[in-house]
């Protein structure tokens, strides 16, 4: 990998793989302390400024809110820890959004599997041109993204298929005892990802990727497997993100991947991930991802419109990208 | 990486060594061959192709793109990249369309002003936060594409300004206006390029920073001009899109799909997405290779849909090629 060009991006890089080891327990204990600081205050004031927002409806709308970009954060946490970045999410998930309404006439394992399937081989792709053609993660992702979505237009020719079935309704809006079912897969693919990522020997070689590519590799870590599989996970993760989507709005819409990809970056990012990889948690994508969907359902009580929260989403992601870059610096 | 011999010496290329050698001439041979090759694939597709009429359509229609390209080219050599400027082509399109009853240096002054501003941060941001160009421009796109909606709340706004429809869809004899604007710009930015002692800097900065650094150069100060070009070039790339079309339209950002359509000719024209090497010929060749590949796609009716599917093959392809030819 070729340092960015940037003033002292790579040096700031190395130092900070090299202290991980030593100094990523409290680092990143502190960091995510700091986090949930935030969050707290985050919560409080949101339950100040809007009566509405402490409901148990607004909660389990944030949760269920959480859970589709959430997921998509989880696969982007192995991808950006790994040294790459997915730009596809988006337009992966609004493919298997599409590849739902369109099997809903099939069984409903063929329609709830098949496009996390579809997702996968998305994944693979990113996997492929990145590790064999070499190409530049971002730019390669944003192609593959923009591909897909042209991918759900083509299949819809353009419009969204309403979902009938309601077994798939009740994916995306029922509940398993008291916690919905978004949340439910959601909290079950969290932990499954933070006991692969921090406890498996698959996980040790995503952090040693991202550190430092040429030692990893010198070690006997497969650096090309490692970093296409982290592009399949997250292909698959997006596929499944998309599949909840489906299941909520209850329509296979091609035009609904707007901001899906910036919001989980910005989840992810604010979750003290490192963009230079070889530094970051599941568990912070998590904080970080419900920090950054408060503050939109915030806007929304409030009445921000619709166009002003793209403004600052904007602004998220640019305080996201400071915050990291300030704590790289410390 | 640039050329054979070069990358392990780590000197940067400069325009001296664009001028000769082998490989360089190879290289521009093979956009020329592609370029033959279409023109040659059209007219046998349809005789209307190679028309006064289509010709000329087609560098009216490349040249919003081609503007965008312009400045891409600057900022992908320098070892940057700006996904940005439709956001800002996008904003600029609007402001416009809702100045278009004031005089007349303010409705044409403000795109290119918002736009040069949005270059500017960009510059400043990446430089002071120390992070890759893509995602500090992936976010300030996405402002700049947030504000063009709230201002226009999110609909496309007619307006009428016969300058400004002047520039977006006139034609000074056979010659259509905004083709016109296109060709002095590229023309010029090709002389800056290889030409100014700022077009060196731009390839000392993609090829080797560190030597560029130790030589003295003031690179922080280059690397913002680079952004600030690309900005303004996105400025005039909506100030000339509002005028084809009579439109203000908040959507013509198309997420980061503009920005990725400026980046394409850039890529095929072989400039190499990790800086350090390219050719604003090799930009124009790309520009018209992708305003003809669009063409034929209309002439052959495929759908808009189909055209993102292909969007992507032809940027990874692309890509890909250039990667190859930096290693061989």
């Amino acid at each position: 990998m070729r340092p960015s060009p940037g003033v002292g991006v790579s040096a700031a890089g190395d130092a900070e793989a090299a202290a991980r080891p030593l100094f990523g327990g409290w680092a990143r204990r502190l960091g995510r302390s700091a986090n949930l600081l935030i969050l707290g205050l985050l919560v409080v004031g949101s339950a100040l400024l809007s009566p509405q927002f402490l409901s148990a409806q607004n909660m389990l709308n944030i949760l269920r809110q959480v859970s589709v970009v959430g997921l998509i954060a989880v696969g982007l946490t192995f991808i950006i820890v790994g040294g790459g970045i997915d730009l596809s999410g988006g337009g992966v998930a609004v493919v298997a959004v599409v590849l739902v309404a369109l099997l809903q006439a099939q069984a409903l394992m063929v329609a709830l599997v098949l496009p996390v399937l579809v997702g996968l081989l998305a994944g693979v792709v990113n996997g492929l041109v990145v590790v064999r053609f070499r190409i530049q993660p971002f730019i390669a992702t944003l192609a593959v993204g923009i591909a897909c979505e042209g991918v759900a237009f083509l299949l819809t020719d353009g419009k969204p298929v309403i979902i009938t079935n309601t077994a798939i309704h009740w994916v995306g809006n029922g509940s398993l005892w008291l916690v919905p079912i978004p949340v439910a897969v959601y909290l079950a693919v969290l932990g499954a990802a933070a006991f692969v990522l921090q406890r498996t020997p698959f996980g040790y070689a995503v952090f040693g990727l991202g550190g430092n590519e040429d030692a990893a590799r010198l070690a006997g870590v497969r650096t090309d497997l490692t970093r296409a599989l982290t592009f399949v996970l997250g292909g698959g993760l997006s596929g499944v993100a998309g599949v909840i989507m489906a299941a909520r709005i209850q329509m296979g819409d091609p035009g609904v991947s707007g901001g899906l990809v910036l919001d989980a970056i910005s989840g992810t990012l604010l979750g003290g991930t490192s963009l230079l990889g070889g530094a970051g948690s599941i568990g912070g994508a998590f904080v970080g991802v419900l920090i950054l969907e408060i503050l939109l359902n915030v806007f929304n009580l409030l009445n921000v419109s619709y166009h002003l929260q793209l403004v600052a989403r904007g602004c998220i992601l640019l305080v996201a990208l400071a915050i990291a870059s300030r704590r790289r610096a410390q | 990486m640039s050329g054979p011999g070069e990358a392990a010496a780590g000197v940067p290329r400069t325009a001296g060594a664009e001028r000769g050698g082998p490989a360089t001439w190879l290289r521009r041979a093979q956009h020329l061959l592609v370029f033959l090759v279409l023109v040659l694939l059209s007219t046998t597709l349809s005789e209307y192709f190679l028309t006064l009429e289509n010709v000329m359509n087609i560098l009216r229609q490349v040249a919003v793109v081609g503007l965008l390209a312009i400045g891409a080219t600057f900022v992908v050599i320098s070892g940057g990249v700006d996904l940005s400027v439709g956001g800002v082509a996008a904003l600029g399109s609007v402001v416009v369309a809702l100045t278009a009853g004031w005089p007349l240096p303010l409705v044409l002054g403000l795109p290119l002003a918002i736009g040069t501003v949005m270059g500017f941060a960009n510059g400043v941001i990446i430089l002071r936060l120390g992070i890759q160009p893509f995602i500090v421009t992936l976010a300030t796109g996405s402002i700049a594409e947030g504000v063009a909606f709230y201002l226009s709340d999110g609909n496309p706004i007619r307006f009428e300004n016969a300058m400004v429809t002047g520039l977006g869809k006139g034609y000074l004899g056979p010659l259509p206006v905004p083709g016109l604007i296109f060709l002095t710009a590229i023309v010029a930015a090709g002389l800056v390029l290889s030409r100014s002692v700022y077009g060196y800097a731009v390839y000392a900065l993609g090829g080797n920073e560190e030597a560029a650094r130790l030589s003295g150069m003031p690179i922080i100060r280059y690397r913002v001009i680079t952004y600030t070009l690309g900005g303004a070039l996105g400025g005039l790339g909506g100030l000339v899109l509002a005028g084809r079309v009579g439109i203000g339209d908040p959507t013509v950002g198309a997420g980061f799909g503009l920005a990725l359509d400026a980046v394409t000719p850039v890529l095929i024209g072989g400039t190499d997405l990790v800086g350090g090497s390219g050719t604003m010929v090799g930009t124009f060749f790309g520009v018209l290779i992708v305003g003809m590949l669009n063409n034929i796609f209309n002439l052959l009716s495929v759908t808009a849909y189909w055209q993102m599917v292909a969007k992507g093959g032809i940027i990874l392809v692309a890509v890909y090629l250039g990667y190859r030819q930096a290693r061989h």
